[in-house]
């Protein structure tokens, strides 16, 4: 089979393999598929992701503990608050008419009082006490006694080599002609 | 600007869908076809459901063929030239005519014949085996061969012509589509290139390779002349 052949043969193996055509009802398919109310799959998806989204929200702010006070020293926080002026809230008789009053706090929330405001340019200073520790005072070490090093001479014992034994006569057998090369 | 009457249209899509024999034809015609639906697109785009329907029939066999290349399954082809004709209707207003609007169309319906590729499961078990097949060579060419038989008796029986057609769905990919859709006759080299998403020098180096390893592959199984 010469080259011109097997372009041939691949042509119209092709050719035939891509001879296919839609049926005339294909415009109708069309057509009915356009009219078909789209179906919107990812719908009830969205609504159960939007649905356990807001439940899980609704249920860490249900279940999240009041706010605590950051301050660690409790005993200065409890002192300041006990001897900070109660002053009553100041209220601008302007906005009075038309501001609605606060929402009252829930009674697990700890009043704060406000805190005296260091005015600008304050040099200010941190003192830090020196904590407690249980640690013994430093006492004096004793002497350390090391023994005195002695030069001892090493004596190793004697060698004794022992004599050989004789050697046997000793016999040669006379060599023997080959019959054949290997 | 010819009128798009059914009588004219449907003369026309009989003139785009025959094969022109030479380049002058073929450039003719595809610019006339090209007009054409791009005056129905301007009709269907303000709300005319008749030019849509037009556009469809003029362009349905270059989609669906599109699609079967890449499928290799009518119904599954089928499937996806519809789904290509509905994505098209919903993206019609977008489309602003850079391009002409079967290139446009046709490279729709690729990505959606690609996407249904890539979810075929039985697809992918084919083409394994395909490819298998091709790596191991010998047993490809020994299940296709039948060397008792001459070549003529091969030729007469009809297998000659098949044994052709599986060579050509054992091709990679990138060759098969690129042959099938440029040996279809259906479109030219630009709109392969468009649909493929590769220069048309490239398509025209997949297509001569793949020629190149089909008979290869047939002088494998003792069809060369020397």
């Amino acid at each position: 089979m010469t080259e011109r052949e097997m372009d041939t043969a691949i042509d119209r193996a092709v050719r035939d393999l891509m001879d296919v055509d839609t049926d005339p009802a294909f415009r109708a398919r069309v057509t009915a598929r356009l009219q078909r109310p789209v179906r919107r799959a990812w719908m009830p998806r969205l609504a159960v992701g939007a649905l356990a989204t807001a439940g899980m929200v609704a249920a860490l702010f249900w279940l999240r503990t009041p706010p605590r006070e950051t301050r660690t020293d409790g005993t200065a926080a409890t002192a300041e608050r006990a001897t900070a002026p109660q002053t009553p809230p100041v209220v601008d008789p302007i906005r009075k008419a038309t501001v609605p009053a606060p929402m009252a706090r829930p009674a697990t929330l700890p009043l704060r009082a406000p805190e005296p405001s260091i005015p600008r340019g304050t040099v200010v200073a941190a003192v830090a006490e020196m904590p407690f520790t249980s640690i013994a005072p430093l006492t004096a070490i004793e002497p350390i006694s090391v023994d005195p090093i002695v030069n001892t001479p090493i004596a190793p014992p004697e060698i004794v080599v022992p004599p050989l034994p004789p050697i046997a006569e000793v016999e040669i057998s006379p060599l023997e002609p080959r019959t054949a090369r290997d | 600007m010819p009128q798009s009457t059914d009588g004219v249209s449907a003369t026309l899509t009989l003139m785009a869908s025959e094969v022109p024999t030479t380049g002058i034809d073929r450039g003719a015609a595809a610019a006339e076809g090209s007009a054409i639906d791009f005056d129905l697109v301007r009709r269907a785009q303000a709300g005319d459901d008749h030019a849509f329907g037009q556009l469809i029939e003029r362009n349905r066999r270059a989609v669906y063929r599109a699609a079967y290349a890449a499928l290799g399954s009518a119904e599954d082809a089928d499937d996806v030239a519809q789904e290509t004709f509905v994505a098209v209707y919903q993206k019609l207003h977008g489309f602003r005519g850079d391009a002409s609007f079967r290139t446009w169309l046709l490279a729709i319906a690729w990505r959606k014949a690609l996407d249904r590729r890539r979810s075929l499961t039985r697809w992918m078990r084919l083409t394994i085996r395909h490819d298998r097949a091709e790596e191991d060579g010998p047993g490809l060419i020994e299940q296709l061969a039948a060397p008792q038989r001459s070549q003529e008796e091969s030729l007469a029986a009809g297998d000659f012509e098949q044994k052709v057609k599986q060579l050509i769905r054992a091709l990679p990919r990138k060759l098969r589509d690129a042959i099938l859709l440029a040996g279809s006759g259906e479109y030219s080299y630009e709109q392969i290139g468009s649909m493929l998403d590769v220069p048309v020098g490239t398509v025209k180096w997949r297509v001569s390779e793949a020629r190149r390893v089909l008979k290869q592959k047939l002088a494998a199984l003792g069809y060369a002349h020397d």
